[in-house]
C-alpha cells in the first residue's frame, strides 16, 4: 500500500501541490482527477521518486521512498501516458532488460505468461517500431508488471488505444487490484475512473478538495444517489460545465 | 495575393529574428551568441581581408593557371552533378512547402504560378544568405581573381540556376512520365546519349589532342592542363558551355571580363526560369507528400536527434547473454550495445582488429610498404586525438534520449551512480577498443619503422601496454561530460542539441569543446604527477626505460580511475537529486 502525508512541491515559488495526504490500500483502485494544472501527474511522479517533493513523505510498502529509494521502487510501477521504450530492444529483450534491473531471477516463466496474457507471445522479436500503439503500451505493461509490483501508478492510461485496447487495459487494472495490488489512476476520463475505481481524490489547484470511496464522495457533493462522476467533479471544483454557445460559421 | 504572401514571409523572417533576439536575455545565449560572433569574425570577416597568396610552379601566371584548374573542375563536377539527377533521379515534381503553407495555401484561391513564384522567391532568401557565405569564403583564395562582390554575384547565379534547374528538371522528368517514358527508359535513353558524346569526344581527342606523358601523371598542373584541353574539345565543349556561362562571372579575374561573363550566364539563369514557369504539371500531391516527409524527419530529429535521418531500426543480435542477477549498469551496457549496433561486438570486433592487425603486420613486414606505413603512422595520433575529443561530443544527443527517459528510468530501482554508470559504460567501451585498435597499430607501426628490433619491440610493446592502461579512464573522463553538462546546465545542453543554426548554437559547440580539452588537462595533470615518481624511481633502479614507462603508466591509470570512480559518484548524487520538473526546460 501507499500513505501519503503533506506532500507538497512548489516550482520556485508556485505550490504544484500543496499539503496532499492520502492513503491506498491493497486491493484498492483511487482514481486522481482534477483540472489542468491541478497538479495529477506531478503527484505521480512525487510518489514514483522519478522528482523529490518540497516537503512531505511517500512511503511504499511501509518503506520512505526519501530515506530508501531503492527499496521502495522495487515495490511499485509507473505507466506515463506515453510509452517509452527503447528504439533497439524487441519485446523480450525489454523484458529481460527490466528482469536485470529489478533482480528477477524466475523472469522467463513470468515474461512468457505476461506476453501470452496480454496476447503478445508471438510478438517477442519484434522492435517498438513495429508495434502498434497498443502493443507498445502493452510492453510498457509487461515491463512494469515483471516484478510483480504491490503498488501501481497509471497517468491517463487510455491514451491512444482503441475501444478493444481499452477494454483490456480496464480489465488488466481490475485483475491487478483483485490480485491485491494497490492502484492510483490519473485521468481525465471520468466514465474510466467511475468504472475502474473504489476511490476518487480530487485536486483542484494543488489541493485536495476531496477523498473517499466513490460513494462518500458523491454523497458530500450531491444529494443524488445515482450521479454520474462528471456531475460531482463539476459541483466539487466549481467549474461551469454548461456547454460553451455553440459556434456560427 | 502576392501581398499577402509577402506578409507571411516577413512576419515569419521578422517573428524568427525577434525570438531569437529574445533568447539573448539569457545569458547563455548572449554569451554563446558573443563567442560565436566573434569565431565568425575572426574566421570568416578578418581572413576575408587577407587572401591566400598563389605558390604554384614557376614560370606560369598564377591567375591563369588558378583559374584553369578551378573553372575546369567546377564545370565537371557541376557537368557530373547535373547528369546524375537526369540519369538516376526519382523524385517526382514537387516544390519544397512547409506543411503549413500546403494546409493554407493549397486550398486558397491562388493560382499556381503565384505559389511556384512564392516559392522561388523563399528560397532565394536562402540562396542570398549561402552566396555571401561562400563569397567570403572564397574569397579568401587569391587565385581565383575577383573580389567579394564578384564572387557574391557569382556564387548567386550558380546557386539559382541550380535550385532553378532541379525544379525544371523535376517537372520535365514528370512531364515524360506521363508521356510513357518511365525512369528505365529515361535512363537507357540518357545513359545512351552520355556514352555516344563520350563516345565522338574520345574520337576527336585522338585526333586533335596529343596524349599526356606518363610522365606527367606525377604533374598536377599537366594534368590539369590535359584536363582543360579535354573540356575544350567539341563536342565536349559546346555542350559544357553552358556550365562555363554559368561559373563565368565567379571566375573572372577584373571586373572588365566580370561584366562581359555576366550576359551569358544571366542569359541561362533567365532560361532555366521561363521553363520553370512555362512548365504545366501538377506538382500539388508530390509536394504535400514531401512536406509531409520534411516535417517527420524534423519531428524525428527533435525526438532522436540524428537517429532520424535513419532507416527504421532492424532487430539486432544480443551481443552477450544478460543474466537475470547481477550489476545493473551491465544492463544499461548491454542495452546500449545493441542500439550500437554489431560492430562492437565482442567477437565481431576481435575479428575486425584482427583483420586490421594482420594487414598492417603484412605492410610492415615488407621494407617495400615502409612509405605507406610511414603514413599509417602519421595518421594514428591525429585519429586517436581526434576519436578523444570528438568521441563525447557525439555522445551529447544520446544523453539527451536519456534525459527524454527519465520519468521512466527514474522510477527504476537504482541509485544514481548505477545509472550513470550503466550508460557511461558502453561509449567507454566503444572509445576504448577504437583507441586501442588505433594504438597497436601504431606501435606496430612504430615498431616497423625503428632499426633495432629487438630493443624496439620491448619498449614498443610495453609503451603501448601503458598507454593501453590509460585509455578507459581517460575515455571514462571524456565521457563524464556531456553526462555532467546535463545534469548541471540541462538548459545549455538542450541548446547545444537543436537542430538548425544560430549563432548562439555555435557558440555554445564552441565553448563545450574548449570545455572538453580543459577538463582533459586537469584531469590529465594529478595522473602526470603520480607517474613521474614510479617512472623515475623504477629507471634509476633497473635502467629500463621500458619498465619504468610501464611503472608511471600504472600509477597514472590508478589516479585517473580513482577520478573516474569519484566523477561518477558525484554525477550519481546529481542525478538523485536531479529535478526533471524544474531544471529540464519545457517546449
Amino acid at each position: 500500500m501507499i500513505e501519503v502525508s503533506s506532500l507538497t512541491k512548489c516550482y520556485g515559488d508556485f505550490p504544484a501541490v500543496r499539503d496532499l495526504s492520502f492513503t491506498v490500500q491493497p486491493g484498492e483502485v483511487m482514481g486522481l482527477v482534477g483540472p489542468n494544472g491541478a497538479g495529477k501527474t506531478t503527484t505521480l511522479r512525487c510518489c514514483t521518486g522519478v522528482i523529490p517533493p518540497t516537503r512531505g513523505v511517500v512511503r511504499v510498502g511501509g518503506v520512505d521512498l526519501a530515506a530508501d529509494p531503492v527499496a521502495a521502487k522495487r515495490q511499485l510501477a509507473f505507466f506515463p501516458d506515453e510509452p517509452r521504450l527503447f528504439e533497439y530492444l524487441t519485446v523480450w529483450q525489454h523484458l529481460v532488460f527490466v528482469a536485470r534491473l529489478y533482480g528477477v531471477a524466475d523472469y522467463e516463466g513470468r515474461a512468457q505468461s505476461l506476453l501470452t496474457e496480454l496476447e503478445m507471445a508471438d510478438k517477442k522479436n519484434l522492435l517498438p517500431g513495429e508495434l502498434s500503439r497498443g502493443m507498445k503500451q502493452k510492453l510498457a505493461i509487461a515491463c512494469g508488471l515483471l516484478h510483480a509490483p504491490r503498488v501501481i501508478f497509471f497517468d491517463e492510461p487510455l491514451t491512444g488505444l482503441d475501444p478493444a485496447g481499452i477494454r483490456r487495459m480496464k480489465d488488466t487494472m481490475r485483475r491487478l487490484a483483485r490480485g491485491g495490488a494497490a492502484l492510483i489512476i490519473s485521468s481525465h476520463l471520468l466514465s474510466l475512473l467511475e468504472e475502474v475505481c473504489t476511490h476518487v481524490l480530487i485536486l483542484k489547484q494543488g489541493e485536495k478538495i476531496a477523498d473517499g470511496s466513490l460513494d462518500a464522495v458523491r454523497q458530500r457533493f450531491t444529494e443524488q444517489p445515482d450521479a454520474s462522476l462528471e456531475d460531482v467533479f463539476f459541483k466539487a471544483t466549481g467549474d461551469d460545465a454548461a456547454p460553451p454557445a455553440s459556434v456560427q460559421p | 495575393m502576392i501581398g499577402a504572401l509577402a506578409y507571411l514571409q516577413l512576419t515569419s523572417l521578422k517573428n524568427a529574428a525577434r525570438r531569437r533576439l529574445q533568447r539573448l536575455r539569457q545569458p547563455r545565449y548572449l554569451i554563446a551568441t558573443i563567442v560565436g560572433l566573434a569565431y565568425f569574425y575572426f574566421f570568416f570577416f578578418r581572413r576575408a581581408a587577407y587572401r591566400g597568396a598563389y605558390h604554384g610552379p614557376p614560370g606560369m601566371a598564377p591567375v591563369n593557371i588558378g583559374l584553369m584548374v578551378g573553372l575546369s573542375v567546377a564545370v565537371l563536377i557541376m557537368a557530373l552533378r547535373i547528369v546524375y539527377t537526369w540519369i538516376f533521379s526519382t523524385e517526382r515534381a514537387a516544390l519544397a512547402f512547409t506543411e503549413a503553407e500546403v494546409a493554407f495555401l493549397f486550398q486558397a484561391p491562388v493560382s499556381r504560378g503565384v505559389l511556384v513564384h512564392f516559392k522561388l522567391l523563399k528560397s532565394q532568401l536562402r540562396i542570398l544568405f549561402l552566396a555571401l557565405l561562400f563569397s567570403l569564403l572564397s574569397n579568401r583564395f587569391g587565385f581565383l581573381g575577383g573580389n567579394v562582390w564578384t564572387h557574391a554575384i557569382g556564387w548567386w547565379i550558380l546557386l539559382s540556376t541550380l535550385e532553378l534547374h532541379g525544379i525544371a528538371a523535376s517537372f520535365t522528368r514528370d512531364r515524360l512520365l506521363n508521356l510513357g517514358l518511365n525512369p528505365a527508359r529515361r535512363r537507357v535513353l540518357l545513359g545512351g546519349a552520355f556514352v555516344l558524346l563520350g563516345v565522338v569526344t574520345g574520337w576527336w581527342l585522338r585526333r586533335h589532342l596529343p596524349a599526356l606523358p606518363a610522365i606527367d601523371l606525377i604533374n598536377a598542373a599537366a594534368i590539369f592542363s590535359f584536363l582543360s584541353g579535354v573540356l575544350a574539345t567539341p563536342p565536349l565543349s559546346w555542350v559544357l558551355a553552358p556550365f562555363r556561362w554559368i561559373l563565368g562571372p565567379f571566375f573572372a579575374p577584373d571586373s572588365i571580363t566580370f561584366l562581359l561573363a555576366l550576359g551569358p550566364a544571366l542569359l541561362v539563369l533567365g532560361a532555366h526560369y521561363v521553363w520553370v514557369i512555362r512548365s504545366e504539371v501538377a506538382f500539388e500531391e508530390a509536394s504535400i507528400d514531401l512536406a509531409r516527409k520534411h516535417a517527420e524527419r524534423i519531428a524525428a530529429l527533435r525526438a532522436g536527434g540524428w537517429r532520424g535521418l535513419r532507416r527504421p531500426a532492424r532487430r539486432r543480435r544480443e551481443p552477450f547473454a544478460l543474466r537475470p542477477l547481477g550489476l545493473a549498469p551491465v544492463a544499461f551496457l548491454w542495452k546500449n550495445l545493441i542500439a550500437a549496433g554489431p560492430w562492437f561486438y565482442p567477437r565481431n570486433w576481435l575479428l575486425i582488429s584482427a583483420a586490421v592487425l594482420g594487414v598492417v603486420g603484412w605492410l610492415a613486414a615488407d621494407p617495400a610498404f615502409h612509405p605507406l606505413i610511414k603514413i599509417v603512422q602519421a595518421i594514428t595520433l591525429p585519429v586517436s586525438i581526434w576519436v578523444l575529443i570528438a568521441g563525447p561530443m557525439l555522445m551529447r544527443r544520446e544523453v539527451r534520449l536519456m534525459m527524454e527517459r527519465l520519468d521512466v528510468i527514474k522510477a527504476y530501482p537504482l541509485r544514481g551512480w548505477q545509472v550513470v554508470l550503466g550508460e557511461m559504460l558502453a561509449p567507454i567501451v566503444l572509445l576504448t577498443s577504437v583507441e586501442w585498435l588505433t594504438l597497436a597499430v601504431a606501435a606496430m607501426s612504430f615498431g616497423a619503422l625503428t632499426g633495432k628490433f629487438a630493443d624496439t619491440v620491448l619498449l614498443t610493446s610495453l609503451g603501448a601496454v601503458g598507454v593501453g592502461l590509460l585509455v578507459p579512464p581517460v575515455v571514462g573522463l571524456m565521457v563524464a561530460i556531456p553526462f555532467a553538462a546535463t545534469l548541471y546546465f540541462p538548459g545549455w545542453m538542450s541548446a547545444v542539441g537543436q537542430t538548425g543554426g544560430g549563432m548562439e548554437v555555435m557558440g555554445q559547440r564552441l565553448i563545450f569543446a574548449g570545455g572538453y580539452v580543459l577538463v582533459l588537462v586537469l584531469a590529465l595533470l594529478p595522473a602526470a604527477l603520480a607517474a613521474a615518481v614510479p617512472y623515475f624511481v623504477v629507471q634509476w633502479l633497473v635502467g629500463l626505460p621500458a619498465a619504468a614507462l610501464l611503472a608511471g603508466a600504472v600509477a597514472a591509470s590508478v589516479v585517473l580511475i580513482g577520478e573516474l570512480a569519484a566523477v561518477v559518484w558525484w554525477l550519481g548524487g546529481r542525478y538523485e537529486r536531479f529535478d526533471l520538473s524544474t531544471e529540464l526546460p519545457q517546449g
